[in-house]
């Protein structure tokens, strides 16, 4: 059978998209893989598909857990049935039972934090392990936005596991977070496999504005001239709610909320609302949209301006998964240009805290009343420079609390420049898109028809007059009833 | 005023400046304290334990602070104090979803109820309309367990909705339209997604929290149909099944089970190795939640009736104020037994 066959007979697509068949016959092939393909390029079928086709576990490692249970979910509504995840939501007599029936299981999602499980460890060297899948591997390498301490520990369980073929998947990545990928994985050999980040068929603008009034104004023109679902991405949760209520105030009336603090009812309903069409406006924060795979996405708003370019890239990705004329659009104000600044210095702990908690982690005091982030970025760089002071008496703590504060401060150092680099794509006179590809070690080589504001593209060219249907289906409760249970 | 400050003055006069607001919050989470569980059986807001998840926690928690800040009451030593407030306890008792959340079945069960019958309603419906793949509504994986065996009672599934569809109308049929719209629009089908309550809050331009009480309200009414007509609801009192009105916390389980063995409190004391005042915390726990648990062990009848003439007159349920009239022998153990066996309908 042929590898387009396979495809559809497991998920249905008639053909791959981009960069997807390269990677799976390099996989095929038994060589180890790095790879950057866009978002919305499906990454899931590159190491799903492959896990049909040879003998043995595939074992995913995910960062989020939330996307891991989404991701599990979504294959057992297509009647996966040998599929688990191991995190930490299961207590232990569930992942007992997971590692009992692991000759069962052909896919296991699992968190890197549990891969310092040596039980699961002794387990996984029993079992054949077709591919081990590393999902969002970026946060592996501290040039990466999103690095995560857990992930270094990737490379010593793969050398334990006896090398078995590697996938490491990222949407976003530049020349260094592909090497130190690649270094810290321990990789000899492997395939690399890029696609372009140019999403072409998603069209760049920025719009800048005096005031909230003026700039609300013109987000709810948009809104009522476009056609199809929209994203509208917001830095808080209070922002969402009030974008919600100023819409619906407006008569955009298929319109909702989301953040990471509602209920987990609220939020599966919404979710499944905008994927079933119920809901066409979305203002949410950055939560929204993982393992959200709705392919007519016509529109997504950066209300406010995301501290680093591989996010913005990321969010303006789901957009026009359908290949269709799709657009991408910042709105900004002077005083937005703070905002990322604000968060980025709340998000580290100050030189006299960072002594406080090491003092009550040294001591094992309680660290309740301290900041959870703090704490824990604190108790990392701990781990690591504990083994180079012996004593831990005042005098240590002090020199330790000097050494992570200079670690920090590159770290804040090393963000503050992730943020001038989006603000320098807000801010540019030149091409957009030329700026995006450029923040990847890319260049632009061919000029779009339709590319960006600056390349002359005009938005109001393509608002629509659409036919916002406003009429509420004033139903009874004895309809809703029936329309609901039958 | 809004219906969450007129709620959050209601209960602060029902706990009559005799507790803090972080031990009314902890009724209104549902802690499994005994002093929680007892609060709320004493003050009479029986009905508003473990009635409400975080997020609308938070919002009285916010309400109060504002609240204190425009002087309706002052927090005095952590205690509530209403300053002389005219605050009418019929603006809240008078409501319909006040007098339908009947507690009964706990807030607890009833939200398992919810999580039960919420799955059922989207399993059945996409029976019916042949649809095999969909996001199931609800990821709590004991209700999907107990749905998947739920469904093995039917030899055809394609009927189910049929059932639930005449059950649920006639227990509605009781209610005022207004409710159950509120309740109908959030069930989630195969051709539509329920709506969150801050949606139907919008549409209907109320309160979220007051869409949200209804919503409880209403789901009270039909666990309460299905438990006193049983003939009536065969298909929903399925979903019923293993709820208990159990409200005791673990530890008090235990306790009360060595109490039926025949054990004494310092017997059960020294087994548990907990201190005797804990196991009295215990046993006032359980005369609150079972209502015809022997107390004749720990207390005889006179002692009984001068604690209640002392009640009376001190016209206050402190326990100090109460003691201050009572022999020396008389603890506060044995107060708590008397307040705990008449509850608060019987004071006013
Ligand atoms: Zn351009």
């Amino acid at each position: 059978m042929e590898l387009k066959d396979q495809l559809y007979k497991y998920f249905g697509y008639e053909i791959f998209r981009e960069g997807q068949e390269d990677v799976i016959k390099a996989i095929l092939s038994k060589k180890n893989v790095v790879t950057q393909l866009p978002t919305g390029t499906g990454k899931s079928v590159c190491f799903l598909l492959p896990g049909y086709m040879i003998e043995g576990l595939v074992l995913i490692v995910s960062p989020l857990l939330s996307l891991m249970e989404d991701q599990v979910q979504q294959l057992v509504v297509k009647g996966e049935k040998r599929v688990a995840a191991f995190n930490s939501f299961r207590t232990e007599s569930e992942k007992r039972k997971i590692l009992e029936n692991l000759q069962n299981i052909k896919f296991l999602y699992v968190s890197p934090e549990v891969l310092q499980s040596n039980y699961l460890i002794e387990k996984l060297k029993s079992t054949k392990i077709a591919l081990v899948a590393i999902d969002e591997a970026h946060c592996i390498s501290q040039w990466g936005h999103d690095f995560r301490t857990d992930y270094l520990k990737l490379g010593p369980v793969i050398k334990v596991l006896k090398y078995p073929p590697v996938l490491a998947l990222t949407a976003t990545a530049n020349n260094n977070v592909m090497n130190d990928i690649i270094s810290k994985l321990e990789l000899m050999e492997y395939e690399t496999i890029i696609q372009t980040v140019n999403r072409k068929n998603i069209l760049l603008f920025n719009e800048t504005f005096n005031t909230t009034v003026e700039k609300n104004e013109r987000l709810l023109q948009i809104v009522s001239k476009t056609n199809g679902p929209i994203l509208i991405y917001c830095m808080s949760r209070d922002t969402t709610k009030n974008l919600y209520e100023y819409l619906r105030d407006n008569n955009i009336i298929k319109c909702a909320y989301y953040h990471g603090g509602l209920d987990t009812e609220t939020r599966i309903l919404i979710q499944q609302q905008f994927m079933n069409s119920q809901i066409r406006v979305m203002c949410c924060t950055s939560a929204f949209g993982m393992g959200i795979n709705k392919e007519n996405v016509r529109l997504v708003i950066h209300y406010h301006i995301p501290s680093q370019i591989e996010s913005y890239v990321q969010e303006i990705g789901r957009a026009g998964r359908d290949g269709n004329l799709s657009f991408a659009i910042t709105l900004t104000q002077p005083n937005d240009f703070n905002l990322p600044y604000k968060i980025l210095k709340n998000e580290f702990p100050s030189r006299e805290e960072i002594k406080v908690i090491i003092n009550n982690l040294l001591n094992e005091q309680s660290t309740q009343n301290i900041s959870e982030v703090h704490v824990r970025v604190i108790s990392y760089y701990l781990e690591i420079e504990k083994e180079n002071f012996v004593n831990l008496d005042e005098k240590d703590i002090d020199f330790m609390a000097d050494a992570i504060y200079n670690k920090i401060k590159t770290r804040i150092k090393y963000k503050e420049n992730k943020i001038n680099q989006m603000f320098s794509y807000i801010s540019t006179q030149q091409c957009r898109r030329a700026k995006v590809l450029e923040a990847f070690d890319e260049q632009l080589l061919i000029k779009q028809q339709h590319c960006c504001d600056n390349c002359g593209s005009i938005l109001e060219d393509y608002f629509e007059n659409i036919d916002i249907n406003n009429n509420l289906n004033n139903l009874n409760w004895e309809e809703e009833l029936t329309l609901r249970l039958f | 005023m809004t219906l969450v400050e007129r709620l959050c003055i209601y209960l602060a006069k029902k706990i009559n400046s005799e507790r803090t607001i972080s031990g009314l919050i902890h009724i209104l989470k549902g802690k499994k304290s005994a002093q929680s569980i007892q609060d709320s059986n004493v003050y009479g807001i029986q009905q508003f334990y473990s009635l409400f998840p975080s997020n609308y926690i938070e919002l009285i928690e916010k309400t109060y602070k504002t609240l204190e800040k425009n002087n309706i009451f002052r927090i005095d030593d952590n205690f509530i104090i209403l300053n002389n407030c005219n605050f009418n306890n019929n603006l809240i008792e008078d409501e319909l979803w006040y007098k339908l959340l009947t507690n009964k079945l706990s807030n607890e069960n009833a939200i398992i109820f919810w999580r039960r019958l919420n799955l059922l309603i989207q399993v059945s419906s996409n029976y019916f309309n042949g649809v095999n793949q969909y996001y199931p509504v609800c990821n709590d994986k004991p209700t999907q367990k107990f749905i998947k065996k739920f469904l093995t009672y039917f030899n055809n599934k394609s009927d189910i909705s049929n059932y639930l569809y005449n059950e649920i109308k006639t227990s509605l049929n009781d209610l005022p339209d207004s409710y159950n719209i509120i309740f109908v629009k959030k069930l989630t089908g195969s051709k539509v997604y329920g709506e969150s309550l801050y949606q139907i809050a919008s549409d209907l331009k109320k309160e979220e929290i007051e869409v949200y009480l209804i919503f409880m309200s209403v789901l009270h009414h039909i666990m309460d149909s299905c438990s006193t007509h049983k003939d009536s609801f065969p298909v929903l009192n399925l979903l019923l099944k293993d709820l208990s009105i159990q409200k005791l916390s673990k530890s008090s389980c235990e306790t009360k089970a060595m109490l039926c063995k025949g054990f004494g409190i310092d017997m059960i004391s020294k087994v548990r190795k907990l201190k005797t005042n804990t196991i009295e915390d215990h046993i006032v726990e359980i005369v609150h939640q079972d209502k015809d648990f022997d107390i004749d062990k720990f207390i005889d009848r006179n002692t009984s009736h001068k604690i209640s003439v002392a009640i009376k007159n001190a016209n206050s349920l402190k326990l100090r104020e109460i003691k201050k009239n009572l022999p020396d022998e008389i603890s506060y153990f044995q107060i708590r037994l008397v307040l705990a066996r008449k509850e608060e309908s019987t004071w006013n």
